[in-house]
């Protein structure tokens, strides 16, 4: 299975996905460039890059939280890039989100239990019928058992929480109808270094206990580590490797992949120096010609400057868009 | 995490009532605003058993008691010549404590009884003006588009017109010609005929914000989160986007109010809200404009309560502001 090729199988797939906003003066901002990739279920994809590559608007666009401007998504192989909200709507149970800012995402002026209950209330049980009051309750105490929170937390309101707890009421909330997929957007970026652990330990705990599947999206490569069967590597709006995790994270083919990780504090012994990356992530409104990272790329040649790699396989199931792959150890 | 064993917490409502309460500058509005509020509902007691008289009937020839003296109720004029009348002055007693106006009447109880209608009108105007606003805003918000550009425009042409311009022409026609609409028949003088003309000229007013507020909140991130949760659009306006923009109301509602009292009095002053021989504050002034320098009393008392009334809402717009703003008062920073 690749990138370009989804497998039937596949939970998700996207192809050639592209997100422009007008931006005025007739100009575009290109925030998805052209992404395929697909996720098989019960996989862990980690989505990495820098703040403005588009990873969180793709995480959107695989949702169709936005509308999409080029390209198609497909869920349980159905193509639904087109579909109405209303035609989505019986969808939804099975493909969820957690969003970065826990307290933008929970209406201040409703209690938890009243959050938490609207998926309940709004989709029918498994009988295809309302679910009554009681069954309500009794889902809301399993998902509060879920994500440890104590009962009680119910009869409160989201501002009474911790930043941590309430990243536990918004994934007690997208699990509320069981999903198969859940899209996490940044889920413990905003969140105290100690908390992050906690929330990234259930996750992992949740994935393996739910058979869940995951598009987990992170700046923040210690985390994904933990939480990601495969990792993509996007910059501008574009991925530029992708491939199991330990093979992309331990042994980076593209210059982009190998500074981020280089940027990663650990104890190594031995090790090469890192590349600076110097500059700022070009505008997404001007692209660079030709390869996407040559304006910072230590290692950029003529021939990045005019043409644009694609993503090619470096090692099975690990491929890497750049004309000049670092060598592997 | 609190505590398990705490009791249920106050509902955000109730919370910013809490904080109201605790809010110097707001209680004594409210305290001010209710004092007055109650003095004119008390108006007919007060004129029948304390005053002792009729503040719709002319008593020109009158005469009233005064520490045991009889003393004319419309006296000659301080001038040399003692040409003309004027009416009895502030007596700071029981009867005409403020004086009388240039018909005899008692200018106190007609200021309580003018306050009946003034604050009336401008609470009746301030509550239709906020429901029409907010229907306005919230469907121009929420659904955007082309029903956004068409009932925004609308407010633009409204906006453009100066209120109170906009304010006369429309009572000039309403109060010249009764309006017929279907069985109702609204009559010149009545009080409806200023609450209409005040609650539309200031719909735009109360319409932009609420829409502004409408817009931000359709693009708030727990809205996504609903719309990601497959609640359907109108369940998401009715749960989670109106009870966020009630308070926007609330807020505004006083503020609103204080705008209604100030276009009314002009209106009256102008003879074109409320119609004689009803009192108004605005009337009366206009009763007090001839006696500006001989009785100015009759001009300042109904002033003086307009300026009042209109700072205290005010001041209690600003504390209902900050009181219901729930992240400042959340326990977040």
């Amino acid at each position: 299975m690749t990138a370009t090729s989804p497998a039937p199988a596949a939970l998700l797939a996207v192809r050639n996905l592209s997100k422009t906003y007008r931006v005025g003066h007739g100009q575009r901002l290109t925030a998805v460039d052209g992404i395929s990739l697909s996720v098989m279920p019960g996989e862990m994809l980690g989505l990495v890059g820098e703040s403005g590559c588009g990873k969180s608007t793709l995480g959107r666009c695989m949702l169709r939280l936005t509308d999409i401007s080029a390209g198609q998504v497909m869920f349980e192989g159905r193509d639904i890039t087109t579909l109405s909200e209303r035609r989505l709507r019986p969808l939804r149970p099975r493909m969820q989100m957690v969003f970065q800012d826990s307290s933008a995402c929970l209406n201040p002026r409703r209690r938890v239990g009243d959050l938490l209950a609207e998926p309940l209330r709004v989709h029918p049980g498994p009988d295809g019928r309302r679910r009554p009051a009681a069954d309500i309750d009794r889902r809301m105490r399993d998902l509060m058992d879920l994500v440890s929170l104590p009962a009680s937390a119910l009869a409160r309101y989201p501002h009474e929480f911790s930043g941590g707890q309430r990243q536990r009421i918004n994934i007690a909330r997208a699990l509320a109808l069981s999903p198969r997929l859940v899209v996490a957007d940044e889920p413990v970026s905003a969140l105290d270094v100690s908390v992050q652990a906690q929330i990234v330990n259930l996750f992992a705990d949740l994935q393996a206990r739910l058979g869940l599947t995951y598009v987990f999206v992170a700046h923040d490569l210690a985390v994904v580590r933990q939480v990601s069967t495969r990792v993509a590597v996007m910059y501008l709006g574009a991925i530029v490797e992708i491939g199991p995790t330990d093979s992309v994270l331990h042994h980076p083919v593209h210059p982009y992949t190998a500074a981020l990780t280089a940027a990663v504090p650990r104890p190594m012994v031995g090790a090469r120096p890192p590349p600076p990356l110097g500059g700022d992530i070009p505008s997404p409104v001007n692209r660079p010609a030709g390869c996407r990272f040559h304006t910072r790329c230590p290692y950029a040649q003529d021939r990045c400057r005019e043409d644009e790699p694609a993503l090619r396989p470096i090692r099975p199931g690990h491929e890497a868009a750049c004309h000049f792959p670092l060598a592997t150890s | 995490m609190p505590a398990p064993t705490q009791p249920v917490p106050p509902g955000p409502w109730r919370q910013a009532a809490g904080r109201l309460a605790r809010t110097p500058s707001a209680m004594v509005a409210l305290g001010m605003l209710v004092a007055v509020t109650v003095a004119c509902l008390l108006a007919p007691i007060y004129a029948r058993d304390v005053a002792r008289t009729n503040p719709f009937q002319s008593t020109v020839a009158g005469t009233v008691m005064l520490d045991g003296r009889e003393v004319d109720i419309m006296q000659p004029d301080d001038n040399p010549l003692h040409l003309g009348l004027s009416p009895i002055g502030p007596t700071w007693r029981a009867t005409y404590l403020l004086g009388a106006d240039s018909q005899g009447r008692d200018v106190m109880a007609r200021l309580l009884y003018g306050g009946r209608n003034s604050l009336l009108i401008s609470a009746a105007a301030a509550v239709l003006c906020l429901l029409l606003a907010a229907t306005v805003g919230i469907v121009a918000g929420f659904f955007g588009g082309i029903v956004d550009t068409i009932l925004s425009r609308l407010m633009d042409i409204m906006w453009a017109v100066p209120v109170y311009l906009f304010a006369i022409s429309l009572s000039i026609v309403m109060v010249s010609q009764q309006m017929r609409l279907g069985p109702f028949v609204l009559r010149a003088d009545s009080l409806l005929v200023p609450v209409l003309i005040i609650a539309l000229v200031y719909v735009p007013y109360a319409a932009r914000p609420i829409r502004g507020r409408v817009m931000a909140l359709r693009q708030a991130e727990f809205v996504i989160a609903a719309r990601c949760l497959g609640v359907p659009g109108w369940r998401i306006m009715l749960r989670d986007i109106v009870p966020n923009v009630m308070t926007t109301l609330v807020t505004l509602g006083p503020l609103l109010m204080a705008l209604a009292l100030l276009a009314e009095s002009a209106l009256s002053f102008l003879s074109l809200g409320v119609q004689a021989p009803q009192p108004s504050w605005g009337t009366i002034i206009q009763d007090g404009e001839g006696l500006i320098y001989t009785r100015p009393m009759v001009a300042v008392a109904p002033g003086l309560a307009i300026v009042t009334v209109v700072l205290a809402l005010n001041i209690l717009g600003d504390g209902l502001r900050d009181a219901l703003d729930v992240r400042d008062g959340g326990r977040r920073s």
